[in-house]
């Protein structure tokens, strides 16, 4: 008998669970805040991204980097978010929402980070995982590259990539408006 | 614009880098909350036993998460170590579903601890041990038992938790509780007053003591009431009292005062016996259904049309109907509770639940029985009664700070005119004139005002000014295009010469809080 937590792992402590929460839900829940700025929609990344990892819905190579699984998800889960919000603004009430940001005091900080988390939705999840681990956690390319499970020539190449196709999504989006 | 001139750079450290100082109390509080919850999963029960708090707290301690990543755990030492380890796991299941203690689920300070030498605010997730007496300090706050039962307690009311020999005791002192009980199999869950005792196998029920006896009703499933020597079973709908001067008092009065009100009034209509009068709140026939994503319906939304409603866009509905397709649970839920804020997202005000209830779409169509005189307020309550059915939906009111901007009566007083006969289900009409914006409308409550402006805005804003009813408004102000050069103030301007003050500030919103939800059968 075991209590494995997931598929083909057995887990040596039930205290398993709870360890690898307490360990990695900062960084879920910041990466989360990051991208949506509000801290509702953060912690029901957080719930989300390790109610899938209790119900075991996992990739069987979740072991290997469970650290890099989770920031994924929660980057991932968030651009969903983002996406969803998008849609349901432009649609579910015509009559309060028919053109939002026209006041004179539009440039607000808010106003430019949903921008930004637009731009963040039509990026390539991967140039929004470099970027993210970058500028919100502080992580070095050789960093980057060790999470993400890939080299730091390579990341270096992305992250510049990356911020060219932010700028170009950022002033599409400024222009749209 | 300016900021776009600047380097993508500055421009990601000016607005990313200010996450990396969250206040670290509010990232365990969410920590905090998020375990909480996961602990309340079947699917923790199952495979996840735990013994210890639910406070987050500091990181630290065990780095021993997963797993020995290879092979090399050997089979040997495997098999070895399981005949141990299940045994210790047998043991450790055991003990947990005998455990006695409660933890507390909502925001610090709704309770306080009160027990001899040990006394202070409770703060959410904190462990309430058996013998501790509890206190609670506002209305709806809640303590999650070891069993997955839910206490919902009225302000002032005194309780203590008790082991007892086939379960779990909360002795109630004083005031009035709201029990869900979880389904158990052998164990009982008791409630017991200075003259009666509670026992329940799986349902939801209120219990008050009051100083001449006490109160006892059953909102769904079924309780066994025992007074000295007698036992009464009771159903849903039905109460009792231990005093023959205790006046009988309408069940959906005796339960207004908790966050779920809304919920239990469904469940009493829903497991309603068949000898009852038939529920008022009813839909005359109704339909939820995953969205097809193929579907000929491009519409996203929706909501109800009754004999008060205002709102062009809902005049489009057939009459006492409600139509919505393509939306989230969240978005259903959202729409069915009006109260909640319309400045917001449904996923800001309406949270937790399982993860597809902000994911899978679905289509409702719901008809009343008299199409020609329902109004709006009773077709949501039939929307909402029919969520609660077919979603088999237990949910809860939350106060959450958010931060946007915060609508306020401006100090010389509001200048708007009151609709005579108001109800406030106006519609404001937005129009443009080259630079300058201009909305009207009659009869607009301030809450709408308020999601009107935050969709202006793209920010929420919340209405904290104490003005109701409905208002005839009128004002203009220059978009942001006109660059200063049109002959109209901004909207902040324009909000305060109607007696209006929008600033930036946080303030508390009410949320809803999904504690379970199932996708519908289908049947």
């Amino acid at each position: 008998m075991s209590t494995a937590i997931v598929p083909g792992v057995t887990s040596e402590s039930v205290q398993e669970f709870e360890d690898l929460f307490r360990e990695h839900y900062q960084l879920v829940y910041r990466t989360a805040y990051s991208m949506l700025d509000n801290s509702a929609d953060a912690e029901d990344v957080l719930q989300t991204v390790f109610l899938k990892l209790l119900r075991r819905e996992l990739p069987p190579d979740l072991r290997k980097n469970v650290k890099g699984y989770l920031y994924r998800a929660a980057v991932n889960r968030s651009l969903d978010i983002i996406r969803t919000r998008r849609r349901l603004q432009l649609t579910l009430d015509t009559d309060r929402l028919e053109i939002p940001f026209d006041s004179s005091e539009s440039d607000s900080m808010e106003h430019t980070h949903r921008r930004l988390a637009e731009a963040f939705a039509d990026l390539e999840p991967e140039a929004a995982h470099i970027l993210i681990l970058r500028y919100v956690h502080d992580y070095s390319d050789s960093q980057i590259a060790k999470l993400l499970g890939t080299s730091r020539g390579a990341i270096a190449v992305r992250l510049f990539r990356s911020r060219a196709r932010l700028k170009k999504l950022m002033r599409e989006l400024g222009e749209r408006k | 614009m300016k900021r776009q001139e600047q380097s993508l750079q500055e421009f990601l450290k000016v607005y990313l880098t200010r996450f990396r100082n969250l206040p670290p109390a509010q990232i365990e509080s969410a920590g905090s909350r998020v375990l909480s919850n996961l602990k309340r999963q079947p699917e923790w029960e199952s495979d996840v036993s735990w013994s210890g708090s639910s406070s987050v707290g500091a990181i630290g301690g065990s780095k021993r998460y997963f797993p020995r990543s290879t092979a090399v755990f050997s089979v040997a030492v495997a098999v070895a170590v399981s005949v141990v380890f299940a045994s210790v796991v047998i043991v450790r299941n055991i003990v947990d579903r005998d455990a006695v203690y409660a933890t507390v689920g909502t925001p610090d300070g709704s309770l306080n601890r009160a027990s001899e030498g040990k006394t202070g605010v409770l703060r959410i997730g904190q462990r309430v041990e058996a013998g501790e007496v509890v206190v609670a300090r506002a209305d709806g706050a809640t303590l999650a038992l070891a069993d997955g039962s839910s206490v919902e307690m009225r302000a002032q009311s005194e309780l203590t938790l008790e082991r007892a020999a086939d379960g779990v005791r909360l002795r109630l002192s004083r005031g009035g509780v709201i029990v869900n009980a979880a389904k158990q199999d052998r164990r009982h869950l008791y409630v017991q007053t200075q003259d009666v005792t509670v026992s329940v196998v799986g349902t939801v029920f209120l219990v008050k003591a009051e100083e001449t006896g006490s109160r006892v009703a059953v909102i769904e499933g079924e309780v066994q009431v025992r007074q000295g020597t007698t036992s009464k079973k009771l159903l849903p709908g039905e109460q009792v009292v231990t005093s023959p001067t205790m006046p009988r008092v309408e069940l959906v009065q005796e339960i207004s005062w908790s966050r779920n009100a809304r919920a239990h009034v469904a469940l009493l209509q829903a497991s309603a016996r068949p000898s009852s009068p038939p529920p008022t709140v009813q839909f005359e026939a109704a339909v939820v259904k995953p969205s097809d994503p193929r579907g000929p319906t491009m519409m996203k939304g929706g909501g109800c049309h009754g004999i008060d409603t205002r709102d062009p866009l809902l005049r489009n509905i057939p009459a006492g109907r409600c139509v919505i397709a393509n939306v989230t649970l969240r978005d259903l839920i959202w729409i069915a509770n009006p109260h909640l804020a319309r400045s917001l997202s449904s996923n800001r005000v309406v949270v937790g639940g399982p993860d597809w209830s902000g994911i899978d779409e679905f289509d409702l169509e719901g008809k009343a029985e008299d199409l020609s005189q329902v109004t709006q307020d009773q077709l949501m309550q039939m929307l909402w009664a029919f969520l609660t059915e077919e979603f088999n939906l237990r949910s809860h009111y939350e106060s959450r700070d958010i931060s946007g901007y915060v609508l306020t009566e401006a100090k010389g007083g509001v200048r708007l005119k009151e609709t005579p006969n108001g109800t406030g289900r106006g519609a404001l009409r937005r129009q443009r004139e080259g630079g300058v914006l201009s909305a009207s409308g009659r009869d607009i409550s301030i809450w709408y005002l308020a999601g009107f402006l935050s969709a202006q805005l793209g920010t929420p804003v919340l209405d904290q000014t104490n003005l109701m009813g409905g208002y005839d408004i009128e004002f203009s102000w220059a978009s942001a295009e006109a660059d200063g050069l049109a002959a109209a103030p901004s909207l902040f301007t324009a909000l305060r010469e109607l007696g209006l003050q929008l600033e930036a500030g946080k303030g508390p919103t009410e949320v809803l809080v999904i504690d379970h939800a199932e996708k519908p059968s289908g049947e």
